[in-house]
């Protein structure tokens, strides 16, 4: 019997601290405006001192839940995307798993940076499909903001924080929202080009000399040009393999990463920019959480009463990394 | 190698940078990593460098680092 992975539903969290552009007071007065032009954000969230990726994914999570009307007891896995963990060892999941008291459930990070949700959701998927577990959370959460360096404009004003969740439920007959096909790609020659290169086994800190080492870091120009490729492929791909023309696709969920990468992509792939969820002036790109809470946002928490037809979430970062999920509503 | 401060402050952003082909022809261009973003990060070094304030914040992508010396000097910056 052939499975399918159907949303209960989605949720998503952002902390209540808002960053303006103009707020962004270490950079020169004249440079402010630059960011609304050349990234497309107006403005984004910062987590609280106290609040931390787990904590933000605990929100989400919970809020999934609440929606789904389901208990913690009810997951058979928990799997979250995120490149900004609470620390190293142990995986950030494990947490969210303690905080939720989801004691059934298995727990794991997994690190794709920006095209993390997809990786979770492609990884839940398959194992809904093979039975290895009927009910699978995919939480994305970031906490760009502490790992970013205040005084570099080419990364700082363009990221912020936020959590997305997607609830997923093995069944037989498909009959609400759920995942039809996948792809997952990979190219790390491309490694170097979004990095943070201390705090792991080649750099660890104690052996750090540039302080700069220590936060994220960006090729902005080659990853402009890698993201607007690989969305441009990975919807051609989806729709080609499924036969869908894209007046078939009704919603385009693209990573937030730049207001002028999602303007190329939808000019490339003739798909019209009011098809495409935008969200990035308001949160920035909050890498792995991003696609989720787009999707979230698109389908306002219950994709069975809000969506129709089909939905392509695609997402493209370091590793690098890119791939897509379509989502269909029968 | 006695290397002015726009040369420096390119050195300082952008490692990998080849010292030895920085010279006064270089362009903005030619320089890894260069971006309108990375423009802004370029300018806050100089300053920081050079001592003086308000440089301007746009620079075409063929402004030569010898242009933008002339420009930190006219703003009586330190070279």
């Amino acid at each position: 019997m052939s499975m399918f992975s159907q949303i209960l539903a989605t949720a998503s969290y952002v902390p209540e601290r808002v960053i303006k552009n103009g707020d962004l007071k270490q950079f020169p007065p004249a440079s402010i405006p630059l960011i609304h032009s050349k990234t497309g954000v107006l403005e984004r969230r910062y987590a609280a001192e106290d609040q931390c990726t787990s904590d933000l994914a605990t929100e989400a999570a919970r809020l999934c839940l609440e929606r789904a009307k389901l208990k913690p007891e009810d997951l058979d896995g928990i799997i979250l995307a995120t490149s900004s963990p609470d620390q190293p060892v142990p995986a950030t999941c494990s947490t969210v798993q303690a905080n939720l008291d989801a004691g059934r459930a298995f727990a794991m990070d997994i690190n794709a940076v920006c095209t993390g949700a997809i990786y979770a959701l492609r990884v839940a998927d398959a194992m809904i499909r093979a039975s290895q577990a009927r009910r699978i959370l995919v939480l994305a959460a970031e906490v760009y903001s502490r790992i970013l360096n205040p005084n570099d404009f080419s990364t700082c004003p363009y990221f912020g924080d936020g959590a997305g969740a997607v609830l997923l439920e093995g069944a037989e007959q498909a009959s609400r929202p759920h995942v039809k096909d996948g792809i997952l790609r990979s190219d790390g020659r491309g490694a170097d080009l979004i990095r943070i290169p201390a705090g792991g086994s080649r750099l660890p800190f104690a052996r750090l000399s540039d302080a700069r080492q220590q936060y994220f870091q960006m090729n902005g120009k080659a990853v402009f040009e890698f993201a607007i490729a690989k969305g441009v492929e990975v919807i051609e791909e989806l729709c080609r393999v499924n036969s869908l023309s894209k007046e078939q696709v009704r919603h385009v969920v693209l990573h937030q990463a730049n207001v002028n990468i999602l303007i190329n992509i939808a000019k490339q792939t003739g798909l019209p920019m009011e098809r495409l969820v935008v969200n990035l002036d308001r949160y920035g790109n909050t890498a792995a959480a991003s696609p989720l809470i787009g999707f979230d946002e698109l389908s306002q928490g219950d994709p069975a009463r809000n969506l129709k037809g089909n939905c392509l979430i695609v997402a493209f970062g370091g590793g690098l990394t890119w791939g897509g999920i379509l989502i269909t509503v029968p | 190698m006695h290397m002015n401060v726009v040369q420096q402050a390119i050195i300082n952003l952008f490692p990998g940078t080849d010292e030895t082909r920085l010279n006064g022809e270089t362009q903005l261009k030619d320089i890894i990593l260069w971006d309108s973003m990375n423009a802004i990060n370029l300018v806050m070094e100089i300053e920081n460098l050079s001592g003086c304030s308000e440089l301007p914040l746009k620079y075409s992508e063929t402004v030569t680092i010898s242009e933008i010396v002339e420009v930190v000097r006219s703003k009586g910056g330190k070279i």
